[in-house]
């Protein structure tokens, strides 16, 4: 095999040539939740953890700005305590983004 | 050791993701299309209870599937939901292993060699796969194994819906060389035309054609085309396949004909915003701009230039589809559809200055309008000639 066909198969050409991907896909596939407006840092009293706010209302709305970091109390106030416990629980720092994946701007300027 | 790779692409995607949100649709023919009022009235998407009884296909106009269904139940395409599952269903295949690489929205290459002592032979982890996709998402899934992309890819298009099936390099000839040759995997239409042409039919002819006469008429494609016959494929599944950007476009049909550049410059402007606010957010800087624009006669015509100096910036990509349609175009101009394109892209914001500072003014236009998007929502902030009657971008967008 000669090394045009051997480089043709390492960068994928066969398939990147008849790729179709929707713009609003591709921006997921590329980005984790760590790049996402909703995703945050919660600051506890002993540690500080990250959330996806897209759940409560007041933030997915636009009601009210999405911070870049939150007070448990806060979101105690908010969210209730056991609720708050359940999305704690779920980690998705490195995961792909999902359909609610909002560009967080303040991030890249 | 050979390598075990899945593809799991999803029965019916557009259609089913409607079906797993709307519980009432299920069972029922669903048919996703456009709005013929917008003059996009083409089926996106057919349930498969649309599809097999009726024959309701992919491409098809409206008003044609209505008439082979009429109790088929009509929904507008949702591509944010679309994308939700879609990384749902990524996420999944992501506990399987990390070599994931998303082909299209409703298909994904798992090469999950690494992690067969973890979960069991290939035909169990495709089980796992396809019940936890069925459960958790509610949507069938084919899953083809194979030993590479494209025998995997093959097997899953051999037999549907929700089935797994397991394809060999040992039981390639007698289950696809029958195939005809358009059916593989990288035979286009232009090259299916020659191979007819010259006689060739079925995959197993292709595979006994001398590679030397594939070499002569299509190079290194033409070698791979040889390879692919064979059932071999030596691509890797490489999971940051879609970090790289290579252009950004968009295109709009429009509900009616717009005559002449004051019209048409109206869908430039908001086109532009779209590609240069998504090139700004994938953080790529591109030089050639491509206007794309196609008449009531079906008949597209491109162009494209190279600009003095890669950009990002909104102004410079409207001015440049301005220029291009004002060079190439007749000042009557009929138009359907505009496109338009930001490519040779490269990463970076590192850019040139200018001496009156005219660059650094709209990139900070650019700059707040995307804050302003990022936290009230895209239709936060139109420009005002998108509130007339020319404007079709932003009401499309919803």
């Amino acid at each position: 095999m000669n090394e045009k066909v051997k480089t043709y198969y390492k960068n994928n050409f066969l398939y990147a040539g008849h790729r179709m991907v929707l713009p609003i896909s591709g921006e997921k596939f590329r980005n984790s939740c760590d790049q996402c407006k909703y995703y945050v840092n919660v600051i506890g009293q002993h540690e500080t953890k990250r959330i996806c706010l897209y759940g409560v209302k007041t933030y997915r709305t636009g009601s009210k700005r999405v911070p870049n970091s939150i007070e448990i109390i806060d979101l105690i106030l908010l969210l209730g305590k056991e609720a708050l416990q359940g999305m704690l629980t779920r980690d998705g720092q490195h995961q792909m983004a999902c359909g609610n994946f909002e560009q967080d701007f303040r991030k890249r300027y | 050791m050979g390598r075990t790779i899945l593809l799991c692409d999803m029965n019916s995607f557009f259609a089913s993701v409607h079906q797993a949100i709307n519980p009432a649709l299920r069972g029922k023919p669903v048919v996703v299309g456009g709005d013929p009022a917008k003059r996009t009235g083409i089926v996106i998407a057919a349930s498969i209870e649309a599809k097999r009884p009726f024959g309701i296909k992919t491409g098809m106009a409206i008003a044609e599937a209505r008439a082979l269904c009429p109790q088929a139940i009509f929904v507008s395409p949702s591509y944010r939901d679309y994308a939700a599952f879609s990384s749902r269903i990524n996420n999944i295949l992501k506990d399987f292993s990390d070599l994931v690489e998303p082909y299209s929205i409703d298909e994904s290459f798992v090469d999950v060699t690494g992690t067969l002592h973890l979960f069991g032979t290939p035909l169990e982890v495709a089980q796992q796969i396809q019940s936890r996709i069925n459960h958790e998402i509610g949507v069938g899934v084919n899953i083809g194994i194979g030993p590479s992309k494209l025998v995997a890819k093959m097997a899953a298009e051999l037999e549907k819906p929700n089935k797994i099936i397991s394809l060999s390099l040992e039981d390639w000839p007698k289950v696809i060389w029958p195939l005809p040759v358009k059916e593989l995997f990288g035979v286009g239409s232009r090259i299916g035309r020659w191979l007819n042409m010259i006689g060739v039919c079925t995959i197993g002819e292709l595979a006994r054609l001398p590679v030397e006469q594939l070499r002569k008429r299509y190079g290194v494609m033409g070698e791979i085309l040889h390879f692919s016959a064979h059932g071999i494929d030596f691509s890797p599944v490489n999971p940051g396949s879609l970090e790289v950007i290579k252009s950004v476009g968009n295109q709009i049909t429009l509900p009616r004909d717009y005559r002449g550049y004051s019209q048409t410059q109206v869908v430039i402007l908001e086109l532009a915003e779209e590609v240069a606010q998504r090139a700004r957010k994938a953080g790529y800087i591109g030089r050639r701009v491509t206007l794309t624009l196609k008449d009531p006669n079906f008949i597209t015509e491109a162009h494209s230039m190279v600009l003095p100096e890669y950009t990002d910036i909104t102004q410079e990509i409207y001015e440049a589809g301005i220029l291009l349609m004002k060079k190439y175009w007749d000042p009557q101009v009929i138009v359907r559809l505009v496109g338009l394109t930001l490519s040779e892209l490269i990463k970076g914001r590192g850019k040139q200055m200018d001496l009156f500072a005219r660059r650094e003014k709209l990139e900070r236009i650019d700059r707040a309008t995307d804050l302003i998007r990022s936290r009230w929502g895209h239709n936060s902030i139109k420009r005002a000639i998108s509130m007339t009657q020319l404007g079709v971008y932003y009401e499309r967008k919803g």
